[in-house]
């Protein structure tokens, strides 16, 4: 691959302190299943992806994450950025990706050819994060499993409802499957394989 | 030694190891002289790490790890979008970033030739009249071991 090494944009401000909120901000997320949650310290994100995508990208991402770019938002702009940034290789095998990034409009048949990890390591499965529009916390679909108390109200306004059968098969794959983040703006929510949708 | 350049050689390689090699003093001395103007943000803020440097046995035996040193690094971004790096030896910060601000300065066409004159040439003298004081003063302490040869009478 050959491409220019110097990004366009800036990563996070403050390197150090700036991942490791973030990295709160995503480990909160995961443990309260369909809250949002806010990143206070969000760096310059390059063109086609939101504030909040590339700083869970920055802050989780490194030499050891093949990351794959849906070819919606896979620019020589956001390449350049994750390389210099984050110093991660960017896979053309969904297969081999530790984190998948989707935009809105991606195609989600590729979400079948993620690792879902194995019997003896569950662990070695594929992070999807996905960019969205916007993430509302209505009454759309109710999700229960830890981190729950009773219920909780997540949509993402304008998605194809397809997700949502996709969810629901990974949830079946327990205790191997997919984990979600999804982000909009300087927003995210994450859904672990183990959180349920209910009626 | 192959990272000695020759002086005028206007190549973005010779400028990068001689703004590396010069003090930080002198480059905060040009830099308030040539540079003062000019705004320009992180990309990459000075961070401290170790490279592992290696040689060669007799210069072309095998590769060793000779040991790990201590480099800084650092990129700017200038106001016109020009970006620069620096690598150099040793934790002084500021000298890195001082480093990365001169080479994208010298990526500016409009500017290059005067940067090459006033800064990147006297430092590169600088740097070599240093070396060959230094020679001097090794070669001058040099001891022949003629009457060590054995086999004679």
């Amino acid at each position: 691959m050959n491409y220019s090494t110097s990004p366009s944009a800036l990563g996070f401000d403050n390197p150090v302190f700036d991942a490791t909120a973030t990295f709160r901000t995503v480990l909160e997320a995961m443990s309260r299943p369909a809250t949002i949650q806010s990143i206070r310290h969000v760096p310059d994100a390059p063109s086609g992806i939101g504030p909040a995508t590339a700083a869970v990208l920055l802050a989780l991402a490194d030499m050891d994450t093949p990351v794959w770019l849906a070819p919606e938002v896979a620019s020589d702009t956001l390449r350049t950025y994750l390389h210099f940034h984050a110093g991660c290789p960017v896979t053309d095998a969904p297969e081999a990706a530790v984190f998948a990034l989707l935009g809105r409009e991606s195609d989600l048949g590729v979400i079948d050819k993620l690792a879902i990890g194995s019997a003896e390591y569950p662990d070695r499965s594929a992070t999807v994060i996905i960019d969205c529009e916007s993430l509302s916390s209505d009454p759309g679909q109710n999700f229960t499993g830890p981190g729950i108390k009773d219920t909780a109200s997540f949509d993402i306004p304008g998605f194809p409802p397809a997700i949502w059968y996709l969810v629901d098969r990974n949830q079946a794959l327990f205790p191997l499957g997919l984990d979600w983040i999804f982000t909009a703006g300087s927003q995210l929510a994450a859904l672990p394989r183990t959180s349920k949708r209910g009626s | 030694m192959a990272l000695d350049s020759s002086p005028g050689d206007p190549s973005r390689k010779n400028w990068m190891g001689i703004l590396a090699r010069a003090s930080e003093t002198d480059l905060e001395n040009f830099w308030q002289l040539h540079g003062q103007e000019e705004d320009y943000d992180f990309l990459r803020r000075p961070e401290i790490g170790l490279v592992m440097v290696q040689g060669r046995a007799g210069g072309t035996g095998g590769r060793f790890n000779l040991g790990e040193m201590t480099v800084t690094r650092c990129s700017v971004r200038l106001s016109d979008g020009t970006v620069g790096h620096a690598y150099i030896a040793g934790r002084n910060q500021r000298h890195a970033e001082l480093a990365a601000a001169f080479d994208a300065l010298l990526q500016n066409p409009e500017r290059q030739e005067e940067i090459e004159d006033t800064v990147i040439t006297p430092l590169q003298k600088r740097h070599q009249q240093g070396r060959d004081d230094r020679s001097k003063k090794a070669a001058a302490t040099k001891v022949d071991f003629y009457t060590m040869v054995r086999g004679e009478d």
